[in-house]
């Protein structure tokens, strides 16, 4: 499955030109299409402003899944910033309604799956261009609500 | 709902009624949940699958009790213990397993099939006691380096010859440094690993069988 990302540029357009990710992240994330953006992101952006409809996105690519199955998988996920290995080869399945736990010390990369997780759309365009991500991140940082929709 | 380190930051006693709390809330399986934490024993309380991770590699999968019962190798071990857990070099013949000049034992029930070779065993510092309780029971004299009292517990560092070990004991017990003790271990909760650091042997059906508890 492919999905999109709708970057900065296209986002304030409210178009659905958004890029596509490469094919290692887009393999990487299967997001069931059950995923729906807060009422809240849609107010954000009313009078004048279009309404701006990220979700369809989502909607429009994602490959159905049972709602009863996975809600987020990866498959052998590497990240490198700043020529470091952050994680590697990692596989995880999230399946529906399951406590799943990521254990382990400190700088194990619990967190950087936790942000792939959210799809943050600034930790994956980092990782991808293999940018400073964390310093992109905490600049950039955005509340649940709006990092969904990217 | 994607929990990172939730209760890191909080006191003690705060952590443990959230802990619960949280387990409740979760208990009716009605939530998709990534939580992420440093403590094993948050692992194993909420329970669930579990991914265990190092330095940005997997370092096992599947659910917390089963990590815990059977870690795949000895960093596995290491990472989902707290206290760490014991490692000791030993060697394992016909004739038993040694660790030390003066420390040797038969073997356990689930070590038998090994073939003879130099291995490590793995002990958890709750398996180790002040007091043998049967035949199975390994005295190994040692060396008190260091003693915690953790509330109802302490923590014994203690050394005999060439390695370490913890231990937890149940209650408050008062130890000078440098004291001489007597530890006791029952070889049927040795973990066995091999020279490449996997789980060669796990405390399993056959040492349940025998009474380990």
């Amino acid at each position: 499955m492919q999905i999109v990302l709708c970057d900065e540029r296209t986002r304030k357009r409210g178009v659905g030109t958004g890029r596509v990710l490469p094919s290692h992240l887009s393999q990487a994330v299967a997001i069931s299409p059950s995923r729906r953006i807060r009422p809240s992101c849609k107010s954000r952006h009313s009078g004048n402003q279009r309404h701006i409809r990220p979700v369809s996105f989502i909607e429009r690519n994602a490959r159905p899944v049972s709602r009863e199955r996975l809600s987020i998988r990866f498959d052998g996920t590497s990240v490198v910033s700043m020529g470091r290995s952050i994680i590697s080869d990692v596989s995880l399945t999230v399946e529906r309604r399951v406590m799943n736990i990521l254990a382990g010390p400190t700088l194990a990369g619990k967190t950087t799956i936790i942000c792939s997780t959210a799809c943050r759309r600034s930790f994956l365009a980092a990782s991808n261009s293999g940018s400073r991500w964390p310093g992109l991140w905490s600049r950039k940082r955005r509340s649940c609500c709006s990092t969904s929709r990217w | 709902m994607l929990l990172d380190e939730p209760l890191v930051n909080l006191d003690y006693k705060l952590r443990e009624e959230l802990r619960s709390e949280l387990r409740e809330i979760f208990r009716h399986g009605t939530t998709t949940v990534v939580y992420a934490t440093t403590e094993p024993q948050e692992a194993l309380l909420f329970g669930g699958n579990t991914l265990l991770l190092d330095a940005g590699r997997v370092l096992q999968s599947g659910p917390a009790l089963e990590i815990y019962h059977r870690p795949a190798t000895i960093r596995a071990s290491q990472v989902f213990s707290d206290p760490p857990i014991n490692l000791i070099n030993a060697v394992i013949g016909p004739q038993g397993c040694r660790l030390s000049p003066s420390v040797a034992f038969p073997l356990a029930p689930h070590m038998r099939a090994l073939p003879a070779a130099n291995y490590c065993v793995g002990v958890r510092a709750g398996h180790i006691g002040l007091v043998g309780h049967d035949e199975y029971g390994c005295l190994i004299p040692a060396k008190v380096e260091l003693a915690e009292i953790n509330g109802s517990e302490t923590y014994v560092h203690a050394g005999h010859g060439d390695f370490q070990m913890i231990a937890v004991l149940q209650g408050v017990h008062e130890f000078g440094l440098g004291d001489e003790i007597s530890l006791y271990l029952d070889p049927r909760r040795l973990f066995v690993f091999d020279g490449a650091g996997d789980l060669v042997a796990a405390p399993g059906d056959s040492a349940d069988r025998t009474g380990a508890h």
